[in-house]
């Protein structure tokens, strides 16, 4: 078992998780995972309704009172467990497409959040609801607000790094030493780090240096203090 | 011998040879100025000394600093404007451009990435080995980190009177050459390029009433990086360029009737009937 130590805690990737999965759910008893990719009126049927009655009657989506349409780059992507073609059970997702990869770690996430759904480790389902809880969630480091469909994962490369976006599991096994963090940190960011950490210090402020790539974005977004002219 | 060529000239024999040889061969410019040039030159100065500031966290004036350059670049010579325009709503709109820029990019979430010695890779001059025989030089208007991110991409900013389509911003191989650049001059440090995008200026009336759009700066559209092949693609383009330049063959293009480029020729007088009135022989290198 590999587990993967992310800014939110400990992660067991989903392919990692698969093999597990497949022997209980295998494709050769016609079993099979399928993904379906839609835009986000299809989860929202009455205003999709509203805005086609607009629309035909010639009426602007302003002036009926609706919200704008919502952005072309938002998909919604599910993945369905099926059996010999019929679906059995569902997890869907949110992105926007915006950057390299996006639409593949959509699909990813959807896929792991399908296999944490049906017992394969990853009570994600659980951690969605406790996230506006964090005095009492298990996990060490705090889990993101509220999730920002607009946050772009234009570096998830590879499947971890998409998988980070999702909370940990609590069932999983507390690191012993979580120090692999650092190596979600780019040379990209590592150089613009670095440069920051001496523009805040001639700032006079010493700040705490980075050891993950959720920290490194905090302090690339902290404001460096105007010097008042003397 | 190598051919230095930028994105600016290879788009220019791209489009039409005869064009180029009046621009740059015959060094000809015309006497009336378009005021797309001065316009965006305005605009585009006081945005990027912005963005220098942003990432230094030093302060600054930027509508001062776009009333000075409005002064610079529209003084002293002869604008043409496009119908329905005049100098007035031209200020109006390029004020107004600027005056949305600070929130646009507060709203992007970037940050120029700063090089080495610290210094914002903005408006940056790059010359970069191209395909046998040829230098490509350009200047990158913004690298820059996506806050949320981490990732870093080349960024152009652009003003225009329309937004562009997907499969332009998909096939521009402008964006294919900043990837390439870029990468070949800072990849040893910050890893490569992850997107490539335009952030557009959309010239717009500034309205009189409270209806109407009037000017916008939509937010960055981002594509993904190239491919390899797309770059060899891009480095074949200006191999073939450097080549016609080389062997002189300035000749018309093809096209047809609905895409031809001479109604927007700044050359056009000139190129059908001969007629040299309204040009002059530029002093400044280009």
């Amino acid at each position: 078992m590999s587990t993967v130590y992310t800014e939110y805690g400990a992660y067991r990737p989903l392919s990692d998780r698969l093999p597990e999965f497949l022997d209980a759910y295998p494709p050769s008893q016609g079993y099979g995972i399928e993904i379906e990719v839609s835009d986000l009126l299809s989860i929202k049927p009455g205003l999709r309704s509203l805005y086609e009655a607009a629309i035909k009657s010639g009426v602007s989506i302003k002036s009926a009172g609706l919200p704008p349409l919502p952005s072309p780059s938002a998909i919604i992507v599910r993945a369905f467990l099926t059996r010999n073609g019929t679906r059995l059970t569902s997890a869907q997702t949110y992105q926007l497409v915006e950057f390299e990869k996006d639409l593949e770690c959509a699909e990813t996430r959807a896929r792991q959040r399908l296999v944490a759904a049906l017992g394969f480790d990853g009570s994600i389902l659980d951690r969605d609801e406790l996230v506006a809880l964090p005095a009492t969630t298990p996990v060490q480091h705090s889990a993101p607000a509220a999730a920002d469909p607009s946050v772009p994962t234009a570096d998830a490369v590879a499947e971890k790094s998409l998988e980070h976006s999702e909370p940990a599991s609590p069932a999983l096994p507390v690191p012993v030493a979580v120090s692999a963090s650092a190596t979600d940190l780019t040379p990209a960011l590592r150089s613009q780090v670095a440069m920051k950490i001496q523009m805040l210090r001639a700032a006079g402020i010493d700040p705490v240096e980075p050891t993950t790539k959720r920290e490194a974005l905090e302090l690339l977004r902290q404001p460096v203090p105007v010097k008042e002219p003397s | 011998m190598i051919t230095r060529i930028s994105y600016t000239r290879a788009q220019s024999i791209g489009t039409c040879g005869r064009a180029y040889r009046f621009r740059y061969i015959d060094r000809l410019e015309p006497v009336a100025t378009s005021i797309a040039m001065p316009f965006g030159k305005a605009v585009h100065g006081p945005v990027t000394d912005y963005v220098i500031a942003h990432a230094l966290s030093k302060p600054f004036d930027i509508m001062a600093n776009f009333e000075a350059a409005w002064v610079k670049h529209t003084s002293d010579q002869q604008l043409k404007y496009p119908m329905n325009w005049d100098a007035d709503s031209s200020y109006a709109a390029a004020k107004r451009l600027v005056e949305l820029f600070p929130e646009a990019w507060e709203k992007a979430q970037l940050v120029a990435v700063l090089d080495q010695s610290g210094a914002p890779l903005v408006e940056r001059w790059l010359v970069v080995p191209g395909p046998p025989g040829v230098e490509i030089e350009l200047r990158i208007d913004f690298l820059v980190m996506d806050l949320r991110s981490g990732a870093i991409g080349v960024l152009d900013a652009k003003t225009t009177s329309a937004e562009h389509c997907e499969a332009f911003g998909s096939n521009a191989l402008q964006l294919t050459t900043y990837q390439y650049a870029v990468d070949h001059a800072f990849a040893s440090c910050l890893g490569p390029v992850a997107n490539v995008g335009f952030m557009e200026f959309v010239k717009r009336k500034v309205p009189k009433g409270s209806k109407g759009q009037g000017p916008s700066i939509e937010p960055p559209t981002w594509y993904p990086r190239r491919s390899d092949e797309e770059v060899r693609e891009m480095l074949t383009a200006y191999a073939n360029a450097a080549r016609d330049i080389r062997d002189q063959r300035f000749h018309r293009p093809f096209f047809a009737s609905f895409n031809s480029p001479c109604n927007l020729c700044d050359y056009a007088r000139l190129c059908v009937h001969g007629d040299q009135q309204g040009y002059r022989l530029r002093t400044t290198s280009r």
